[in-house]
């Protein structure tokens, strides 16, 4: 039975994995030892959903008082993953790191050379590639794989996610606003079907000062396919996942997981509905599952981290995918320019544009840009843009 | 307890153990309602919201006053991180009080949990008083006289309490709770606004449109004909600023509104124009009918209190595959964008829509906001073109363009 420590009791554990863990426990699979946060009540309060969890206000106070741990989930801030990591696989721990995987490059390689040290795996919080509307397009992209390919990805709503501090909306804290929230997703389900990426402009309003950005915007190049990735913490966009291939379209919904739509590229054709039916090691042995929603999804990650652990097989996200996605995501905070808001009057506009944290110049990249895990830069279908 | 979030700390968030707010803004800091309230200093309760954020927004870039964001939970911290911003329970005078601390004008611009809408605008009213505040600035809506029945209905007519929206009879409670505060405490200022949709940039009335048109679904009721009560929301939020402007203004209530009225096929045309849609792209059916469809049950059950409420306990109690079923009952599946050729305008039925945007297209009276401006004017408002334009780029950047979903223009 694999012995589990969690790092961050806050709306990850409470909405997210708690429900999987609980099932998986019961089921004898593993044990939630001990749970952790500087939030004493807090921690107390997720220790008691489990069936023998102590709580903790660190993960080194939970490492030497339970013994014997194998896996450590963390789901703190950003700015503790590269920390936490690297003290987890001192002790000999496997891991399972939430998105973004750090907070610099520097830290994301940290944690990699210290899963490499101490012979252990780092998996990725990426539950989105076991969605089967994902894999389906992963497959459609696949079986076209040299026409350039047009698409943009919009994902937007008023930000609703029952957080339990304020963290995830400070720079020192949360390293980011919505595009390390949802657009970590989206780089991710964009480097799983394309392969390595490479950002051309980003735009985004965040503020000088502590404050982080609710709206972004990316423009993207994969290969010689290339499109744009927005994200919003204000308002709906026009959601959804659409490629232009060769002779089809493509449209994936965010939500629901379990379908794609496809048409011809020529006029006047329709959209036909197609069930995404995909199916994933469920358990230990030999049954598969398809999932119908995220909490399925995290569920088939922990299996797939069980069966990494026990049987030996492949992480679908780890180290070498996570910096792939981190590189994307610091280049766009690294080159990011105002955003356009051309429907502010025109003083306000300025004043917006003045006020951009990015106003007064570039910060200094870090030591890995945009390039991490990428191909060399080509220029992609720049024709087919408006 | 009420926390304080500034945005001159980093990473700071401060509280107190005793349910005093303490503030560290370089704007002056208070610890206790005692404390002098400051001219200009504006409150803006529910300040997570469409009305509330820009409002806030709005007053960050005034010279003269300056605004205080108050929010009930953290989550709504999220368009707002780089303003100053409280933590309060709305549900809780002594919280409130404190959290209104060094405020001269208090906004109620809360727009939650539609179950409890009284009890907040009581805490609201008492909690500004508590603070020592001048001048309480409620909004409620028109959505009070339901579908506006007659042409004769004024600022002062009293409300439905018997509308089939739980939200309506809400907003109309907290009218008249408020319009006996008003008889007994005449010396404290209240003023009490009732814009209809609220509509712009980021707002649901206005994706909604955008929405539509991009799935190539826009069928109107009753040949779009019917009056759609807009206010833009910089026009509400220059409305707002106007009574905080105007001391010494009477309370009241008053009806607040566009300069121009629109019907909705020309909201619909007006916005889908600028988007690149043809004019028959906006289709309408010619008479009133709604079909009947399941989800119209489940919605006239959701607007019975009991049932509210429990749904709103069930909800964070379910699954998300059982969430996710509900909503398609209520909402219908996701549908792909068309392209914008593909619109036609011959619809084969009555529109399948939902009961409050029936209801919404199915009213022939503007509600008169004449007296608006006779207590408040001048109020400089923009008008229809100009907000017409702003809204339609907001649409575009939010990918709404009948040039598609590849269409960058709008965004660098």
């Amino acid at each position: 039975m694999v012995t589990i420590i969690f790092v961050g009791c806050g709306a990850a554990l409470e909405h997210l994995y708690r429900q999987p863990l609980c099932d998986m426990e019961r089921r004898g699979w593993l044990k939630v030892s001990a749970v952790v946060d500087p939030d004493t009540e807090r921690a107390r309060r997720a220790a008691a959903w489990f069936r023998r969890a102590r709580s903790f206000p660190s993960l080194e106070a939970a490492l030497l008082a339970v013994g014997r741990t194998d896996l450590v989930i963390i789901a703190s801030p950003p700015a503790f993953h590269a920390s936490q990591t690297c003290v987890a696989f001192e002790r000999g721990c496997h891991v399972l790191c939430e998105k973004p995987m750090a907070h610099s490059v520097e830290g994301a390689k940290q944690m990699v050379a210290a899963a490499e040290k101490a012979g252990r795996l780092l998996a990725l919080g990426m539950a989105r590639r076991f969605y089967p509307s994902v894999e389906a397009v992963r497959l459609w992209v696949k079986a076209n794989p040299d026409f350039p390919m047009l698409f943009s990805y919009r994902e937007g709503s008023l930000f609703d996610w029952p957080v339990a501090s304020p963290a995830l909306f400070r720079r020192t804290t949360g390293g980011g606003g919505v595009l390390i929230d949802k657009g970590v997703h989206a780089l991710d389900v964009l480097c799983h079907l394309f392969g390595a990426g490479r950002l051309v402009r980003s735009a985004d309003d965040a503020p000088k000062g502590q404050g982080v950005e609710s709206n972004a915007v990316l423009d993207l190049a994969f290969g010689s396919s290339r499109g744009l990735l927005q994200v919003s913490w204000e308002a709906p966009l026009n959601n959804g996942f659409h490629i232009s291939g060769e002779t089809e379209e493509l449209w994936m919904p965010i939500s629901p997981i379990d379908a794609i739509w496809k048409r011809s590229s020529s006029p006047g054709s329709a959209w036909k509905k197609e069930e995404a039916r995909i199916t994933w090691p469920g358990d230990l042995a030999e049954g598969r599952s398809s999932p119908m929603n995220i909490f399925d999804c995290i569920r088939l990650q922990l299996v797939s981290l069980l069966r990494a652990i026990h049987l030996g097989e492949p992480l679908m996200a780890g180290g070498k995918e996570g910096l792939a996605v981190l590189g994307l995501l610091l280049a766009a905070y690294e080159q990011s320019t105002p955003i356009s808001q051309s429907w502010l009057p025109e003083a306000e506009q300025r004043r917006a544009a003045g006020a951009h944290w990015r106003s007064n110049g570039h910060l200094p990249p870090s030591e890995l840009s945009c390039s991490v895990g990428a191909a060399p830069a080509q220029e992609a279908a720049p024709g087919r843009f408006h | 307890m009420s926390l304080t979030l500034t945005s001159n700390l980093p990473g700071s968030i401060k509280s107190s153990g005793n349910g005093v707010a303490s503030h560290n803004s370089s704007a002056g800091g208070v610890g206790s309602s005692q404390v002098l309230s400051r001219p200009g200093r504006i409150a803006v309760i529910g300040a997570g919201g469409l009305v509330g954020a820009r409002l806030l927004r709005v007053l960050h870039q005034d010279d003269q006053r300056e605004g205080v964001g108050i929010v009930r939970s953290a989550r709504s911290l999220a368009r707002l991180s780089d303003l100053e911003i409280r933590l309060a329970d709305t549900s809780r005078v002594a919280n409130l009080t404190e959290a209104l601390s060094g405020c001269d004008t208090v906004v109620n611009a809360i727009n939650g949990d539609v179950s409890r809408i009284l009890e907040e605008t009581r805490v609201v009213y008492e909690a500004a008083l508590a603070a020592h505040c001048r001048l309480l600035v409620h909004l409620s809506s028109a959505v009070v006289y339901g579908r506006v029945p007659s042409q004769d209905i004024a600022d002062d007519s009293p409300p439905d309490t018997r509308n089939w929206m739980l939200y309506a009879r809400g907003k109309a409670r907290g009218e008249i709770f408020l319009r006996r505060q008003m008889k007994l405490h005449p010396e404290f200022r209240m003023v009490v606004l009732r814009p209809g949709l609220v509509w712009g940039p980021c707002s649901h009335w206005s994706g909604m449109v955008g929405e539509e048109l991009a799935r190539g679904r826009v069928c109107l009721s009753n040949g779009g004909r019917s009056i759609a009560n807009l206010v833009y929301v910089d026009n509400l939020v220059r409305m707002i600023l106007a009574v905080h402007r105007k001391q010494g203004g009477p309370s009241g209530f008053y009806n607040v509104a566009d300069p121009l009225r629109v019907s909705w096929m020309e909201y619909y045309r007006g916005l889908g124009g600028k988007l690149g849609y043809a004019p028959d792209q906006v289709c309408a059916w010619p008479d009133g009918r709604l079909p009947f469809q399941p989800r119209l049950a489940v919605e006239w059950g959701l607007q019975r209190k009991p049932l509210y409420c429990f749904s709103r306990w069930l909800l964070p109690r379910m699954g998300l595959g059982m969430k996710a079923k509900i909503k398609k009952l209520i909402q219908g599946g996701p549908q792909p964008p068309e392209r914008a050729s593909s619109g036609n305008c011959l619809p084969s039925g009555p529109p399948r829509l939902n009961r409050e945007v029936w209801s919404l297209q199915n009213q022939f009276f503007p509600l008169p906001a004449e007296k608006f401006m006779r207590d408040y004017g001048p109020v400089a408002l923009m008008p229809l073109e100009e907000t017409l334009a702003a809204t339609a780029a907001w649409l575009r950047f939010a990918g709404f363009s009948a040039a598609g979903p590849f269409d960058q223009s709008n965004l660098w």
